[in-house]
C-alpha cells in the first residue's frame, strides 16, 4: 500500500498475510487508544494546573485504590485480548499444514540461498512458486543461523544449522516479492536477498518441466553407493539395519526409547550415528559430519524416503 | 567544606572513597563511551542515506553496529544512571554518609575501566562483527574478529555491575537514617534497589555465557555449534536470560529519576507512591520470565512461544501503572516547566510509545513479521534513548546544581530538551514504518524502496547529535562560570538531598538527618519532617 509514492504497508500476497495485519490492527487500536488517553490527559492537566492558573488545588489526592485497580484490571483484560489476537493466527499459520502441495528444500549458507525442486532443479536466491498452492519449505543452514523472510507474505523463520526448520505459505498474488535473510550472518548478510516469483499454476508447471535435473532420490542413490553406505546397509550383511521402509516408521533404540524416523532422525543418524543406535546393532558406523554437505544429506534422505514403500527382502 | 573543594589533586580523585567523587569518575567515563558509541551510530546513519553500501565496506559497517551496540549497552546504558546519579544520590537520599562499602565502590570503577579498556582494545585491534548479541555459531566458530577480547571486557565490566548492585542493596538495608522506613524511601531508591536485584541475579548468567563462547572458540568445545555437537539455540536462551532483564537494568533507573522530577515540578507529592514502588519490584521479578519473546521465530516450541507471549504482556502492566500514576500526579499540581520537567515529560511520551510498540512484538503473529526488522530497532531505541537517555539527561539537569553547586543556562536547557525530543522522533519514528515494510536490521545496503525513510532517519540524527552537544557545552561552561546554586534551587518539598548544602559536604550532612515519627508512610520524605540532629551524628 502506498500514499502517493510513499510505501506504508507491504502487499498482502499470501493467504496468511491478512490475519497478521488484522492482529496488528487490533494491537494498534488498543495502543493508540491508550497513548491518546495518556497524552490528552497529560496536556489537559499540564494546561489546567500550570503554575499561575487560578484553579481549585485543595486536597490533592495521594492515592486511590479504585483507580489503581482500574488501571491494573482493564490493561490486563486488554492484554489478554491482544495476546489472543496474535496467538490464534500464530497457532493456525505457523504450524505445518496437514497437507502440502509442494515441498521445496532450502539451504542457507554464507551468503546465498539455494532452493532445490523435487525434479532436481536448483536455483540461487530465487524461488518460483505457483499461486493458490500450499508451499512448504524444509530449510537448513550449512553454517551459521540465517532467517528466511518474505515481508509480503508475513512469514519468517530462522534457518538453523544441524536441524530442519519449516515454513509454509500460500501465495495469492502474481508477481515478484522480496525475500531477505533477516538474521545477521556475517559480512554480506545484506546481500543474502532475492525474489519470490509467483506464477499461475499452469505456467509454473511449464516452467518447471523446462528445467533439467537429476531427481534428488537418484542423486541420493548414487551417493549411497559412493559413500560406502551400501556396503553395510544393503546386501546380506547383518551388521547394520536395513533401510527400506524405514522412513516414517517407529524405531526402537538401544537405550529403550522409541523414535519416529523422520527427516531430522535420518539426518542425525548420518552425522551423529553414535547418538541414537537402533536396538540390536553395534556402535560401528563412522560419523559423516563434515564429509557430506547439507544438499547431499537432503539427497540421501530423498533416496531413503523413496525406499519407503518397498517390501523388506 | 564541600566534597568538591576538599582537594583537587588527581590522586584525591583517583583514590577517593567518597561516593560523590566516584559518581563523577563514572560520569566522565561514560560520557567518553557515549561519544564513542555515538560516533559509530553517526557513521551508520551516513552509510544508510543511500541504498548502496558505498561509504563503508560491509565489514566496517558490521563492526560499527557491533561497536555501537556493545559500547552503548555495557559501557553507557547499564552504568549510566546507577553509577552516576545513583552513586551520588542513593546514600544522600537514605541519609547515610556513604555507601556501605566505599572501597568496593572505588574498585567497581576500576574494574569497569579495565573492562572498558579491553573493549576499546578489541576495537583498536580491528573490532568485532557479531552484533552486540553474539549469536552462535557465528560468534563461536565462524567470525575472525576479536570476540574473545571483547567478551573478556564485557565479562569484567559485569563484576562492576554486581559490586554496585551489592553495595546499593546493603546500603538500603543497613544505612537508612533513623525514621527512614522502607515506605518512606524516595522512589528513586526503590528503583535503584530493584535494579540492583537484577544486576546481582542476572549478570552471572551473562558471565557464564561469555565464558562458554570463549571456550568454544579457544578449545572447540561443542556447546553451541551443532557441527561440534552443540545447540545454537542454547546460546540464545542463556543470552536473553540475562539480556532481557538487562533491559530493565537500563530503564528502571530512568523511571526512578522521573518519579523524583515529576512531584517536584508538579509541586505536590507523587500519586500512588506504594504502587510505583511495588511496580518496580514487579518489573524486576517478571522481567526474568519473558526472555523467550526474543525467540518466537527461532524454532523454539510453539507452546513456549504462547507462554512467553502472555508473560510479556503481563510485564507491561507494572510499566502501565507507573505511566498512569505519573500522569495523575499532575492533577491539582502547580506545574512549572523548567528544563528537568521538560525532559521528564518528554520521557513519559516517548517511553509510553516505546512500551506500547513493545506490545506489537509480544503479539505472536505480528512479531513473526516484525522480528529482526527496523521496527524492533525503533522500539528499543524509544525505550533506551527516548526513555533512559531522556531520564538521564533530565536527572543530570535536576541534580546538577546539587552536584556542582552551580546553575546552568535555563533557556539553553529548554532548547536542548526540545531539540532532543524532536530530533529523536524524526530519527526513530520512520523506522517503525520501515520495519513493517520489511527492512531487516543490520543491513549495510538495502533495496531502493526503503530509501525515503532512511533519509528521514539520518536527517533526524543530525538534530539529535546537536541536541546532545548542547548540554555538554553549557554544563562545561556552568562548571566554571555558572551562578552559585542555593541548597534547594527547585524549591522541592521532598527529599533529603535538598536539606544539605549544594554541593554537599564530604560526609553529606552536617549532622545526622532523621525523619520525624509522624512523617507519613507511603510517600517520599517531606522536608518539614526532616531534622538534622547533632546528637545522632556518627563518626
Amino acid at each position: 500500500m502506498k500514499i502517493g509514492d510513499l510505501p506504508i504497508l507491504p502487499d498482502q500476497a499470501s493467504a496468511g498475510a491478512a490475519a497478521v495485519d488484522t492482529a496488528t490492527l487490533v494491537v494498534l487500536s488498543v495502543c493508540s487508544a491508550i497513548l491518546l488517553a495518556v497524552l490528552v490527559a497529560m496536556v489537559f492537566l499540564l494546561i489546567r494546573y500550570r503554575k499561575n492558573s487560578v484553579v481549585d488545588r485543595s486536597n490533592p489526592p495521594i492515592s486511590d485504590a479504585r483507580m489503581e485497580l482500574t488501571w491494573i484490571i482493564i490493561p490486563t483484560l486488554l492484554s489478554v485480548a491482544m495476546f489472543w489476537a496474535g496467538a490464534k493466527p500464530f497457532y493456525d499459520n505457523y504450524q505445518l499444514p496437514t497437507s502440502t502441495d509442494i515441498t521445496l528444500e532450502v539451504v542457507g549458507e554464507q551468503w546465498l540461498w539455494t532452493v532445490y525442486y523435487p525434479n532436481g532443479h536448483k536455483e540461487h536466491n530465487t524461488l518460483h512458486v505457483p499461486r493458490g498452492q500450499r508451499v512448504t519449505l524444509r530449510m537448513i543452514s550449512q553454517d551459521v543461523i540465517h532467517s528466511f523472510f518474505i515481508p509480503d507474505f508475513r512469514v519468517k523463520h530462522d534457518v538453523l544449522p544441524g536441524r530442519y526448520s519449516y515454513l509454509w505459505f500460500e501465495p495469492t498474488q502474481l508477481g515478484d516479492f522480496h525475500l531477505f535473510c533477516s538474521e545477521y550472518c556475517g559480512t554480506a548478510h545484506s546481500k543474502m536477498e532475492g525474489w519470490v516469483h509467483v506464477m499461475e499454476p499452469a505456467e509454473y508447471s511449464r516452467w518447471l518441466a523446462g528445467q533439467k535435473g537429476t531427481s534428488p532420490a537418484e542423486r541420493g542413490k548414487l551417493l549411497f553407493e559412493q559413500s560406502g553406505c551400501a556396503s553395510c546397509h544393503r546386501g546380506l550383511g547383518t551388521a547394520a539395519p536395513r533401510l527400506d521402509g524405514l522412513f516414517g516408521r517407529m524405531v526402537n533404540l538401544e537405550d529403550g526409547r522409541t523414535i519416529t524416523a523422520d527427516d531430522d532422525y535420518l539426518r542425525r543418524s548420518i552425522v551423529e550415528p553414535q547418538k541414537e543406535v537402533v536396538a540390536g546393532y553395534g556402535r560401528i558406523m563412522p560419523t559423516y559430519q563434515g564429509r557430506l554437505t547439507e544438499p547431499q544429506l537432503l539427497d540421501l534422505e530423498a533416496y531413503l524416503r523413496s525406499l519407503g514403500s518397498e517390501v523388506r527382502r | 567544606m564541600s566534597y568538591l573543594s576538599k582537594s583537587i589533586r588527581a590522586s584525591e580523585w583517583l583514590f577517593t572513597q567518597d561516593h560523590k567523587r566516584i559518581a563523577w569518575l563514572y560520569t566522565v567515563s561514560i560520557t567518553l563511551f557515549f561519544a564513542l558509541g555515538g560516533l559509530a551510530a553517526t557513521l551508520m546513519r551516513l552509510e544508510l542515506i543511500t541504498p548502496a553500501g558505498d561509504l563503508l565496506k560491509a565489514d566496517i559497517y558490521n563492526r560499527m553496529f557491533t561497536m555501537h551496540g556493545t559500547v552503548m549497552v555495557w559501557l553507557f546504558l547499564i552504568p549510566a544512571i546507577p553509577n552516576t546519579l545513583g552513586n551520588f544520590l542513593l546514600p544522600i537520599m537514605v541519609g547515610a554518609r556513604d555507601v556501605a562499602f566505599p572501597r568496593l565502590n572505588l574498585l567497581s570503577w576500576y574494574i569497569f575501566m579495565l573492562g572498558g579498556t579491553l573493549v576499546l582494545w578489541s576495537l583498536i585491534m580491528g573490532g568485532v562483527d557479531t552484533g552486540w548479541t553474539f549469536y552462535t555459531p557465528y560468534s563461536s566458530t565462524y567470525t575472525n574478529s576479536h570476540v574473545i577480547l571483547m567478551a573478556a571486557g564485557i565479562f569484567i565490566t559485569g563484576f562492576s555491575s554486581i559490586f554496585t548492585g551489592v553495595n546499593f542493596m546493603v546500603t538500603v538495608h543497613k544505612l537508612r537514617a533513623p525514621g527512614m522506613t522502607w515506605f518512606r524511601l524516595p522512589l528513586f531508591v526503590w528503583s535503584m534497589y530493584a535494579t540492583s536485584l537484577i544486576m546481582v541475579l542476572a549478570t552471572p548468567v551473562l558471565a557464564c555465557t561469555l565464558i562458554l563462547i570463549a571456550a568454544e572458540r579457544l578449545f572447540g568445545m561443542g556447546i553451541f555449534d551443532p557441527a561440534l555437537g552443540g545447540d545454537p539455540l542454547l546460546f540464545q536462551h542463556l543470552f536473553w536470560f540475562y539480556s532481557h532483564p538487562a533491559v530493565y537494568i537500563m530503564i528502571l533507573p530512568g523511571m526512578g529519576v522521573i518519579s523524583e522530577i515529576l512531584p517536584c515540578f508538579a509541586g505536590r507529592p507523587m500519586f500512588g507512591y506504594t504502587y510505583i514502588a511495588c511496580s518496580s519490584m514487579a518489573i524486576a521479578t517478571l522481567g526474568f520470565l519473558v526472555w523467550g519473546h526474543h525467540m518466537f521465530t527461532s524454532g523454539q516450541s510453539i507452546y513456549a512461544g504462547l507462554v512467553f507471549s502472555l508473560l510479556s504482556f503481563l510485564v507491561a502492566i507494572p510499566s502501565g501503572i507507573k505511566v498512569f500514576n505519573w500522569t495523575s500526579t499532575l492533577y491539582k499540581g502547580s506545574i512549572r516547566f523548567d528544563t528537568p520537567m521538560l525532559y521528564a515529560l518528554g520521557f513519559i511520551g516517548l517511553f509510553t510509545l516505546g512500551g506500547l510498540t513493545g506490545l506489537f512484538l509480544a503479539t505472536l503473529a505480528v512479531d513473526v513479521h516484525l522480528h529482526d526488522t527496523y521496527f524492533v530497532v525503533a522500539h528499543f531505541h524509544f525505550i533506551m534513548v527516548g526513555g533512559m537517555l531522556m531520564a538521564y539527561l533530565g536527572g543530570l539537569h535536576f541534580w546538577w546544581p546539587k552536584m556542582t553547586g552551580r546553575l546552568y543556562n535555563e533557556i539553553l536547557g529548554r532548547v536542548s530538551a526540545l531539540l532532543i525530543f524532536l530530533g529523536f522522533n524524526l530519527t526513530f519514528m520512520p523506522q517503525f514504518i520501515l520495519g513493517y515494510l520489511g527492512m531487516p536490521r543490520r543491513y549495510h545496503s538495502y533495496p531502493p524502496e526503503f530509501q525515503v525513510y532512511n533519509v528521514m532517519s539520518s536527517a533526524g540524527a543530525v538534530f539529535l547529535a546537536a541536541g546532545y552537544a548542547l548540554p555538554f557545552s553549557y554544563f562545561l561552561w556552568s562548571l566554571f562560570y555558572g551562578e552559585q546554586a542555593s541548597d534547594n534551587p527547585w524549591q522541592s518539598n521532598q527529599g533529603l538531598e535538598w536539606v544539605t548544602s549544594s554541593p554537599p559536604p564530604t560526609h553529606n550532612f552536617e549532622a545526622q538527618p532523621c525523619l520525624a515519627e509522624d512523617s507519613p508512610s507511603g510517600q517520599s520524605p517531606l522536608l518539614k519532617y526532616i531534622r538534622l540532629e547533632e546528637g545522632h551524628r556518627h563518626g
